[in-house]
């Protein structure tokens, strides 16, 4: 846990969010959301629409010695929060390097590997800005973002006039069908926040670890019986974000997440549970909630039954694709 | 088959059923095949009323529920502990302390198991009510109600509950993998804690 009494009152930030005025390129306030989201000081209340169902939430976010402190308060059911520290701004993940103009900040050799893997975020979208409507009582700019191939959903941002903060984002199929929404009912931008606003009164259970896959580009996943585990396909753009093996109860859990930038998906590989592989169709199970779904078949990995599920947010076509895609081969090593 | 079992039946089809409703039927289900013809003539009923051009008829997920229940019996007590076990990753950059709070145990709770289970119901029937699969079984009973000639070959039972309940497993993996998928996402795809929201709908009932 940050010690905040070391913290209090500083107020040091690397970047300052950039003043806009009238209409820039569309590139640009995907560019300038990315950051805002990190970088800005904010605290409101929004919902998260789904069906026919909508929940609410306030959110706090604070950057203190560059560092990000985040809170996330579910105010609907029994209380709640998802509470995060620790972030630092000079931690550039994969996704957001490709929203960023340029790729201009650096990370290491990381970074550098990752740019030369990765194209930009308009070879895979068509983004046109426009003048948005009011949100949150706060003037906006719409960004329309249309995939260009069928593999992914698109995406409408209403993005803060004056701080590029995104106010409201709707996930669309490629069939132009909503699929959820976030929406900032009020929020508060650029104010100070209390330090006592960033402590939570909940009891707390905690876990620390932060996830950055190697830069290696190839897509072994892991070696599961001695064999490699390889996702031979993925959608254009798509690169490896994190990858991580985890030991539950039921064994060895091993995961992989890619992201284009604006949609992720992650790739499990687990031993299947008792009867669970032989029971299912060879079709595979599908299942959907709000814009993430899930796709899972079974898998003889030597022999053995193995469960390959992809979840994202990304068309149920594309996550059946990545997961048939996934190949057991002879292990190099 | 007794009143009782019918009025759960029906309760269940209506999507007003209790818990004890739902442990009822499924729990009669295992002896008695009459439940399951009970459940689909109920669900043919009132996909009439209802006026639906798509029904459940032929699915049959009781085995997927069922599964989903035990599952989640195995699961339930552990979600937190397992969702906030440390992980190994590959490579470690540096520390960002993620942490779920909760003032009560919502996750064994009175919302449990049982509410989980029916909401996995809904989820299920919802899904396969839209697939494109179901849909084409469905017309191609209509289309056998009218021509004599079976034009595409129609899945068996077996196949169908095959079908269903690899899609109670995917719903199931769904809710046991949302928390990691969404904790990676949500550093990767600038967008802060909020991606997080989407665990709240998964976990909550």
């Amino acid at each position: 846990m940050l010690k905040l009494k070391h913290l209090a009152a500083l107020f040091v930030f690397s970047c300052l969010p950039v003043f806009v005025s009238a209409q820039m390129p569309a590139r640009e306030m995907l560019d300038n959301m990315s950051k805002a989201f990190r970088e800005l000081d904010y605290q409101g209340v929004f919902t998260y629409e789904y069906g026919a169902e909508m929940e609410s939430m306030r959110i706090i976010h604070a950057v203190r010695d560059n560092v990000e402190i985040e809170r996330l308060i579910y105010l609907n059911g029994e209380p709640r929060e998802v509470f995060r520290s620790g972030h630092s701004l000079e931690c550039v993940h994969p996704g957001d390097q490709i929203l960023r103009l340029g790729h201009t900040i650096s990370s290491g050799p990381f970074a550098r590997s990752f740019l030369q893997s990765v194209g930009d975020i308009e070879d895979y979208y068509e983004i046109t800005a426009a003048r948005g409507k009011r949100i949150a009582g706060k003037m906006t700019n719409e960004l329309r973002i249309r995939p260009k191939d069928k593999y992914r959903n698109g995406f409408w941002f209403y993005i803060d006039e004056d701080s590029s903060l995104l106010l409201k984002s709707t996930i669309i199929s490629p069939e132009g069908r909503p699929l959820e929404r976030f929406q900032f009912a009020s929020v508060d931008i650029g104010v100070e926040i209390n330090d006592k606003d960033l402590l939570s009164n909940q009891p707390a259970t905690e876990d620390s670890h932060h996830i950055l896959a190697e830069t290696t580009p190839a897509a072994k996943l892991a070696t599961v019986e001695g064999m490699d585990l390889a996702v031979t396909w993925l959608p254009p753009g798509f690169t490896i974000a994190a990858k991580l093996e985890t030991n539950d109860s039921d064994g060895p859990l091993r995961l992989a997440l890619y992201t284009d930038g604006l949609a992720s998906l992650s790739v499990f590989v687990e031993q299947a549970r008792g009867g669970a592989a032989s029971n299912m169709s060879d079709d595979g199970g599908r299942a959907r909630h709000g814009a993430t779904v899930a796709y899972t078949h079974k898998m003889m990995i030597n022999d053995k039954p193995y469960n390959v599920t992809v979840v994202g947010e990304v068309p149920l076509f594309t996550a059946a694709r990545v997961a048939r895609y996934v190949v057991a081969q002879a292990a190099i090593n | 088959m007794s009143d009782k079992l019918r009025e759960s039946i029906s309760a269940l089809v209506d999507g007003e059923a209790s818990e004890m409703d739902l442990h009822r039927v499924l729990k009669a289900s295992e002896t008695e095949d009459s439940v399951r013809q009970s459940w689909r003539h109920y669900q043919a009923i009132s996909a009439v009323i209802k006026n639906e051009q798509q029904s459940l008829l032929q699915i049959d997920i009781s085995a997927g529920v069922k599964l989903a229940i035990a599952d989640d019996k195995k699961t339930v007590g552990g979600r937190i502990s397992e969702m906030l076990k440390p992980m190994m990753s590959v490579a470690v950059a540096a520390t960002v302390t993620v942490a779920i709070l909760t003032g009560t145990q919502i996750y064994q709770g009175a919302n449990g198991v049982g509410n989980a289970s029916l909401n996995e119901v809904a989820t299920t029937e919802n899904f396969n009510s839209s697939a494109p699969v179901v849909a084409g079984q469905f017309n191609n009973l209509a289309i056998q109600a009218s021509v004599s000639t079976d034009v595409y070959a129609k899945p068996s039972q077996a196949q169908l509950d095959k079908r269903a309940y690899a899609d109670a497993v995917a719903e199931q993996r769904l809710h046991s993998y949302i928390y990691r998928h969404v904790e990676n996402s949500s550093l990767s795809t600038g967008s802060g804690v909020m991606p997080f929201a989407r665990v709240d709908g998964l976990t909550e009932k």
